[in-house]
């Protein structure tokens, strides 16, 4: 197991490597000028002065290597060229905390709902309740999350005055952007489950069950669930990385000051340390998510686990 | 010996599927003895699986009928299994009638351990704590000869090979001592040497536990050595019945006979063509009027297209549902051994 993880973790920083090298060069050759974005008309000398002080006016080469250099020896990403003062490691540190916040509330609903849905749906195949859900489920991975997020804060917000439009710091302003967030999620955590749960209905060790006498319920709770959780269980790997970008959307409608709101503006303002530092940091979350799947993997089914003893 | 536990009368069980409603078993009507072996015999698709998973109470509810009243039951001990609820069902399910798989590979819950899965029938129909629960698994792990018992109770299926799993599902069958194990296919999938050993397993447990087993299979060499009584399934009805020699000796059925010759003789030269029955069974959706082997009979006559035949009786055990032996039956061309049984 150990030597498993090491060496995937062997893998993932290479991979983290080549992701940092490439994203470098395609900001380098992608058109526009940070400079030009940020101080407009200034005097020529002023520019040399920004271009010297960013390095603007070296090679691009030259460039990688000081910024790699730099990057290992301190982890730092560089100073932000529109955000003066603060490096992009400043602005991860003040904003991934809530992004991850409303991402991590709107997984857990996605997860809990989404399997109970699917289990129910599953166990009720054919009746009402069935096509009741399949449809919901349907409509609600096909409709955007920002078109969910106006019609919360139409109905939810303007006309009932349950909660704030928006803002941000209570936990009232949670309530709006997670329900959002979570509800394209819900919608395929049940479907999957739906399937998956499905699949494992028609497993012979489900009969076995049945014939050894167990009930409805001990055979749904001792053996159904616990098998068609282990495709969620991939599903939630990628997800969890996936909510400090993912919430774009919603930080946006919202005016929520995520790190997904910063990484489309740095984007949009030519920022090169800031999206090069985004783009690292996701990578880094993604690639220990990944990690960390394979790991619940072996908790939840264990010829994983064994398997990967052996080797 | 024989007190009659398990009685089944006119049984019958049909799927509602796209194509149309499936008659898989028409009218079946057999009863089993305490402690004997009882073998159902036809090749896939006659209805046999169907009919021990109607006595289970196994078969999904959502697509199945099993006719109810008029003479139709599932006799247990004098109750009629068919009235049963659900909830009624599981408490004998495990602990009074219990049943074993064809395939011991994908029958076993692949995310608990073994000791678990043994555990839970004894922790569902008895009351007691977890520990005894968790010794009486351990006995029956080590009574189906499981070696180190103790370190297997913690392992997970895939850990076990496939004839030991078969054994693991044994003993998660019979943790509970049930009267009636209803063994389906019990060997199929696993290789001669290892179906040789699980029938003895089966077999010395049976008379340690005082069981009665149903077997259902098509393999008619599993059968000679441990069964008490045979009968012949086919398409979802029962063609012939009889105690083992009879059926081996003196078969009747011209389809339990073609199912005899299809069986490799260990005298026969490896120069000689093994028998094999022609044709496929019928289609249960739309089965035929008459007897439904006389498509595929080396002896059909017009008769047997037309009606069902009577059953005729050649012993207090033996009896047979086939025109061939009516009275009047055109005898030529029958083999010498048939005519004889005709003319008692």
């Amino acid at each position: 197991m150990l030597k498993f993880i090491g060496k995937r973790i062997g893998y993932a920083v290479l991979t983290l490597f080549l992701i940092a090298t490439a994203t470098f060069f395609l900001v380098a050759a992608a058109p526009g000028d940070p400079i030009a974005a940020k101080v407009g008309q200034m005097p020529e000398q002023a520019q040399a002065i920004i271009n010297e002080k960013y390095g603007f006016d070296q090679p691009v080469t030259v460039r990688y290597v000081k910024y790699m250099k730099n990057l290992l020896t301190t982890g730092d990403f560089g100073e932000s060229i529109v955000y003066t003062g603060k490096s992009a490691n400043d602005i991860i540190k003040e904003n991934t905390l809530i992004s991850a916040k409303i991402g991590l509330m709107a997984i857990v609903f996605q997860v809990v709902i989404g399997v109970l849905l699917g289990m129910v749906s599953a166990l009720n195949r054919g009746k009402a309740v069935d096509h009741l859900i399949r449809v919901l489920v349907v409509l609600a991975i096909c409709v955007p999350s920002f078109v969910f997020a106006s019609l919360l804060q139409y109905f939810l917000a303007f006309k009932w005055k349950l909660v704030p439009v928006f803002g941000w710091g209570e936990l009232k302003h949670y309530i709006l952007p997670v329900a959002a967030y979570a509800i394209g999620g819900i919608a395929s955590y049940t479907k999957y489950m739906r399937s998956s749960t499905l699949s494992v209905i028609g497993e012979d060790y489900i009969v076995t069950a049945k014939a050894k006498g167990c009930s409805r319920g001990r055979v749904v709770r001792k053996h159904v669930l616990r098998n068609s959780m282990i495709p969620i269980v991939t599903m939630i790997g990628p997800a969890l990385a996936g909510i400090f970008a993912g919430s774009f959307i919603i930080e946006k409608m919202f005016s929520i000051p995520g790190l997904g709101f910063y990484y489309v503006k740095s984007v949009s303002d030519n920022d090169y340390t800031m999206v090069i530092g985004l783009t690292i940091f996701f990578a880094l979350l993604f690639v220990i998510a990944l990690i960390v799947v394979d790991i619940l993997y072996g908790i939840v089914d264990p010829r994983i686990r064994v398997a990967k003893g052996k080797k | 010996m024989s007190e009659k536990i398990l009685e089944v009368k006119n049984l019958e069980v049909s799927f509602r599927t796209y194509a149309g409603i499936s008659h898989a078993v028409r009218g079946v009507d057999f009863y089993l003895n305490r402690g004997e072996t009882l073998a159902i015999v036809g090749e896939s698709g006659c209805g046999k699986t169907v009919t021990s998973k109607a006595i289970m109470g196994l078969l999904p509810e959502s697509n199945t009928e099993i006719r109810k009243g008029e003479g139709s039951a599932i006799l247990f001990h004098g109750d009629n299994l068919l009235d049963y609820n659900e909830k009624q069902m599981s408490q004998i399910r495990g602990s009074k009638i219990s049943m074993i798989f064809q395939d011991p590979m994908t029958s076993l819950n692949p995310t608990m351990k073994i000791g678990d899965q043994i555990m839970e029938s004894i922790l569902i129909h008895q009351d007691i704590s977890k520990a005894e629960a968790r010794n009486q698994a351990l006995e029956m792990l080590k009574l189906v000869k499981i070696p180190n018992a103790e370190e297997r109770m913690k392992q997970y299926p895939f850990e076990f090979s496939g004839g030991m799993r078969q054994r693991a599902m044994i003993a998660v069958a019979l943790a509970c001592k049930p009267e009636i194990l209803i063994a389906d296919e019990p060997t199929t999938a696993l290789d001669v040497t290892i179906q040789a050993q699980i029938m003895e397993l089966i077999g010395s447990l049976q008379k340690e536990l005082k069981m009665a087993v149903i077997l259902v299979t098509h393999d008619l060499g599993v059968v000679a050595s441990v069964a008490d009584r045979i009968q012949v399934m086919y398409a979802g009805k029962i063609v012939e019945r009889g105690v083992v020699d009879e059926i081996f000796y003196k078969p009747s059925h011209p389809y339990t006979r073609a199912l005899l010759n299809s069986v490799p003789k260990i005298h026969t030269n490896n120069k000689e063509t093994l028998y094999s029955l022609k044709g496929t069974p019928p289609d249960l959706i739309n089965p035929p009027a008459g007897c439904s082997f006389a498509p595929r009979c080396e002896y059909g006559m017009m008769v047997c297209r037309k009606r069902y035949p009577d059953i005729t009786r050649f012993s207090d055990s033996q009896e047979c549902s086939c025109w061939l032996y009516h009275p009047k039956a055109d005898t030529a061309g029958l083999p010498e051994d048939m005519i004889r049984r005709r003319a008692r």
